[in-house]
C-alpha cells in the first residue's frame, strides 16, 4: 500500500492535533494539551479506487521558520499549514513556515486550514487578508476540530493532489 | 572520542544503559530491515522480521530513508507517553537508526511548555476581552457625543420656546392689561357669558345701560334671558361679529337699544365677549356715570 507523510505546521494551540484526532479517532477535547517534539498517526483512507496510508506527523507548534525541524519535514508528501482564526498573528506565522517547508521540501502539495470556525464571534481574519493569501493560489478550507466542520475535507483534498502527484 | 580508561568506559556505557534505554536498527538503502537490537519493546516497537519494510512497524520513519549522512528527530513519542530522541546515520553496512529515551526530558518541557502556552493564550484573551471592551467603550462614547449634541439642541430647542412664550406671556399680560383698563374706563358696556346665556362678568357701563347693579350680577339675576326677551337665542348673537343694533330689557322692564358686538373669548373659546354701545348718550356722558 502507498504511504504518504503529511506534516501538520502552525504556531501552538492553533488546534493540530485536535484536527489529527478528529479526523483519526473522531475525537474531541476542549482541553489544551501542549504537543512536544513529535507525534505520528496513522489512518488509512480511500481516494478514487486508490487505499492510501497517511502518516500524519503533529509537530509542536513553531512561532517562526527557524522553530521548525528540517529533519521533522524530511521525507513529506505534503503538508498542512494550521491558523487560529481568533488569533490574526498565527496567520503571518503559517507564512514564514511555509517559506521553511518549501525550502525543504519542494514544491508539494498544502492547503491552509482556518481552524476554530466555530468561534466566528471571535473570529479576526478578515475578507480582506483572506483574499490577500487566495490570490498566492492557495487553497484556503475552514475548519473546526471541535464540530468536525472542514476537517475531512482537509484531509482527503490534501491526499487527493499528493495522489495526483504520486501518479504523475 | 576521548582516550578514557576502560573502567570509566564501562560505566558510561552502564549509565547510558540505565537511564537512555539505547535501542537500534539497521536498515538497507531500500528500507528492509537488516538488524535490531536493545530496548526496542520499552518504545512500543516490536514485532520486527527481517527483510521486512521497517516502515510497516515504525511509522515514523515512512520516507526518511535512506539519509544522506545523518540526521536527529528530537523527542518522537514512538508510545503512550514515550519519548525518544531518533539519530539516524549512514554507514556502509546501511542506515543505522539509534533511539535514546527522551522521556523525562520531555515530560519537564511540556510541563513548563503548558504553563508557557497556557499564559500566552491566557495573554491573547485578555487582549481580545480588551480589545471587545476597549470597541464597546468608543461605541459608547460616540453614542454618548451624539446624545449629548441632541441634549444640547434640545435645552437650545426649549430655551427658544422658553424665551417665546416669556414673549407670549408677556404680549398676553400687556394685552390683558389694556383691556382691563378699557373695561374699567367704563367708556363702554362690556359683559362675559357663556353659551347657555349666563353672565358672569361684565363692568358698572353694563350694569348702569340695564339697570342692575353689582349685587345682581353676583346673586344671578342678570342672564340673557332677562335682558334680551326678544333675542333670547344666546345661539342667534354667538356668532354675531358685527356691531349691530340690539334691544335690551332692563331692569325696570323698559327697553334699551344698544350698539352691540360679541367675539370669543381668547382664553375659554366656549365663552363670548360683548360690546354695548348706547349711541343715544354722549360718550362723555357714560363715561362720567
Amino acid at each position: 500500500m502507498i504511504q504518504k507523510k503529511i506534516c501538520m505546521l502552525g504556531s501552538f494551540a492553533v488546534g493540530k492535533t485536535s484536527l489529527v484526532r478528529r479526523f483519526v479517532e473522531s475525537i474531541y477535547t476542549d482541553k489544551y494539551h501542549t504537543t512536544v517534539g513529535v507525534k505520528v498517526d496513522k489512518k488509512i483512507v480511500k481516494v478514487g479506487e486508490q487505499e492510501t496510508t497517511l502518516l500524519l506527523w503533529d509537530l509542536e507548534g513553531s512561532e517562526t521558520e527557524h522553530d521548525l525541524r528540517k529533519s521533522y519535514l524530511r521525507g513529506a508528501s505534503g503538508y498542512l499549514l494550521v491558523a487560529d482564526g481568533t488569533r490574526k498573528d498565527t496567520l503571518y506565522h503559517v507564512l514564514s513556515l511555509q517559506s521553511r517547508a518549501e525550502e525543504t521540501l519542494g514544491p508539494v502539495p498544502f492547503l491552509l486550514l482556518l481552524n476554530k470556525s466555530d468561534l466566528t464571534d471571535m473570529w479576526e481574519i478578515d475578507d480582506r487578508e483572506r483574499s490577500a493569501i487566495e490570490q498566492k493560489k492557495w487553497k484556503i478550507i475552514d475548519t473546526s476540530a471541535k464540530t468536525g466542520q472542514g476537517v475531512e475535507d482537509a484531509f482527503l483534498s490534501l491526499t487527493e493532489k499528493m495522489m495526483e502527484k504520486h501518479n504523475g | 572520542m576521548a582516550d578514557l580508561p576502560g573502567p570509566i568506559r564501562e560505566f558510561i556505557d552502564a549509565l547510558t544503559d540505565d537511564l537512555l534505554a539505547p535501542a537500534f536498527m539497521l536498515v538497507s538503502d531500500d528500507g528492509r530491515l537488516i538488524d535490531w537490537g536493545g530496548a526496542l519493546s520499552s518504545y512500543g516497537i516490536s514485532g520486527l522480521e527481517e527483510n521486512t519494510q521497517v516502515g510497516n512497524h515504525v511509522p515514523f520513519l515512512v520516507g526518511l530513508l535512506p539519509v544522506d549522512s545523518g540526521s536527529v528527530l528530537p523527542k518522537v513519542q514512538t508510545a503512550a507517553q514515550v519519548f525518544a530522541d531518533v539519530y539516524l546515520f549512514r554507514r556502509r553496512e546501511g542506515t543505522w537508526i539509534l533511539l535514546l529515551d527522551a522521556t523525562d526530558d520531555a515530560k519537564k518541557r511540556q510541563a513548563l511548555q503548558q504553563r508557557t502556552y497556557d499564559m500566552a493564550l491566557r495573554a491573547a484573551e485578555l487582549e481580545h476581552e480588551g480589545r471587545t471592551l476597549y470597541d464597546a467603550n468608543s461605541r459608547l462614547a460616540e453614542r454618548v457625543k451624539e446624545q449629548t449634541s441632541e441634549l444640547s439642541e434640545t435645552v437650545v430647542r426649549l430655551q427658544q420656546e422658553l424665551a417665546e412664550g416669556r414673549q407670549r406671556e408677556q404680549a398676553l399680560i400687556e394685552s390683558e392689561t389694556r383691556f382691563r383698563s378699557l373695561f374699567e374706563s367704563n367708556v363702554m358696556g362690556i359683559v362675559y357669558f357663556d353659551s347657555d346665556g349666563n353672565i358672569f362678568e361684565s363692568n358698572d357701563a353694563f350694569l348702569q345701560l340695564l339697570g342692575y347693579s353689582r349685587d345682581d350680577l353676583k346673586q344671578g339675576f342678570l342672564t340673557w334671558k332677562q335682558i334680551a326677551p326678544i333675542t333670547s337665542e344666546v345661539g342667534s348673537i354667538k356668532t354675531e361679529k358685527t356691531l349691530r343694533q340690539q334691544e335690551f330689557t332692563r331692569k325696570d322692564q323698559s327697553r334699551i337699544s344698544l350698539l352691540f358686538a360679541t367675539a370669543p373669548q381668547i382664553e375659554a373659546p366656549g365663552n363670548r365677549i360683548g360690546f354695548a354701545i348706547d349711541f343715544s348718550q354722549p360718550k362723555s356722558t357714560q363715561a362720567s356715570s
